[in-house]
């Protein structure tokens, strides 16, 4: 058998572990390669320094020790085990509980988002009052004086309602807001968040002729 | 209690016997140091990574279930605790290479026939020291322990030719920086 190089096969030809299937084959590449001849001289060479080599041993009666302390380490780290301690393992089962219901319902959806078609109106408004929108709308309005007239068909970007009624506005704020006539009407429900398509239409209506002169 | 073998050991801990357990220290004690010393070099480190590796089979001993020897399975996990102990000490030792130089200038002082010995086994734990963790546990468990590549396959979980390879080129290395070593004194 003629073997290419056989330098990881020396160190168990060395010391005579290598397989009877393999050592005819090494020892006739060794004599006709000087280069792994080279190798297993050197290897000798440092196994033989290797051998001679002794690590001093434990000190005397080291390993009547052993058990002892493993024994001591293992209750040590029992002890350290915070699950060990019956306070612990008391409070763990009603904080564990406590922290997954809030988790729960923290991870519950917003109910307004999941009903279908339902008015961006609604989720904008979600917990306001009536009196909420029509102080929203005051707010956000340029106040513009009564000869000025607005473009028919406008839309406030923000609410989505057509507010503007091709009307004059009025010029003060305040001065709306006192008048009996906008209070809105009392059929409105109080919570925006139950405003239907038609309840949206009548308060822009109401809002537009409360506005207008 | 009689010699039982390693299996009936374990089989009496896993029932609740955990004298068991006592017997399995006291069987493999020697050799779990051992193999840690050529790691660690030092009998402090050594008895740390024995005691941690005992700690260890305690506390997975209940899920032992015999699919390899219970020696292969020590020796897994002998290297491996004794790798993370280098590999705490290597970070140690980051933090203070300063104090590293001034050892090692303390050791290099003064060549006397009497300390020749010593240096040459110095030299050869530097040398092992310096090797790649793979090659290192190769030669550990096979230079020293003198197990089988076939076992060394299963504690390490690498092919026997790949083994062969690593063994070769610690010898290598370690020659090479024995020799490097001396040609610089």
């Amino acid at each position: 058998m003629r073997i290419e190089h056989v330098e990881h096969l020396l160190p168990e030809y060395l010391n005579g572990t290598l397989d009877n299937v393999l050592r005819p084959g090494v020892e006739d590449h060794l004599k006709h390669c000087s280069a792994c001849e080279g190798e297993l001289a050197e290897l000798r060479q440092t196994m033989e320094f290797l051998d001679t080599q002794e690590t001093a041993g434990p000190p005397d009666g080291y390993f009547t020790t052993v058990l002892p302390r493993v024994r001591e380490r293992m209750e040590g780290k029992e002890s350290r085990n915070v699950f060990a301690n019956p306070l612990i393992i008391r409070l763990a089962l009603p904080i564990g509980v406590a922290v997954l219901a809030l988790f729960i319902l923290l991870s519950l959806p917003f109910p307004a988002n999941e009903i279908e078609g339902h008015n961006p109106l609604q989720a904008v408004m979600h917990g306001s009052t009536t009196q909420d929108l029509v102080d929203v709308v005051f707010d956000l309005m340029p106040l513009q004086p009564l000869s000025t007239p607005t473009v028919e068909g406008e839309t406030s970007s923000l609410l989505g309602v057509r507010v503007l009624r091709g009307d004059h506005l009025l010029a003060n704020a305040d001065e709306a807001m006192s008048t009996q006539d906008l209070t809105l009407d009392e059929q409105m429900p109080e919570g925006l968040d139950q405003f239907n398509e038609s309840d949206i239409e009548a308060l822009v209506q109401g809002l537009g002729e409360r506005t207008a002169i | 209690m009689i010699e039982r073998s390693d299996n009936e050991l374990i089989e009496l801990f896993q029932n609740g016997d955990d004298s068991a357990f006592n017997h399995l220290v006291l069987r493999y004690q020697q050799k779990v140091y051992w193999v840690a010393r050529r790691f660690v070099n030092d009998h402090d480190g050594a008895d740390d990574v024995t005691q941690e590796v005992f700690c260890k089979v305690y506390e997975s001993l209940r899920e032992f279930r015999n699919e390899s020897s219970v020696y292969t399975w020590l020796y897994r996990i002998t290297v491996n605790i004794a790798l993370n102990s280098l590999r705490r000490q290597k970070v140690r030792e980051f933090f203070r290479i300063d104090e590293m130089y001034e050892l090692e200038d303390e050791d290099a002082v003064a060549p006397d026939e009497a300390l020749e010995q010593q240096e040459q086994k110095r030299l050869i734990e530097e040398a092992i020291a310096k090797l790649p963790e793979k090659q290192k546990s190769v030669f550990v468990l096979r230079y020293y322990e003198e197990l089988p590549y076939e076992e060394i396959s299963k504690v390490l979980k690498t092919s026997v030719g790949g083994l062969k390879a690593n063994y070769f080129h610690a010898v290598k290395k370690i020659q090479e920086y024995v020799k490097r070593a001396h040609r610089t004194r």
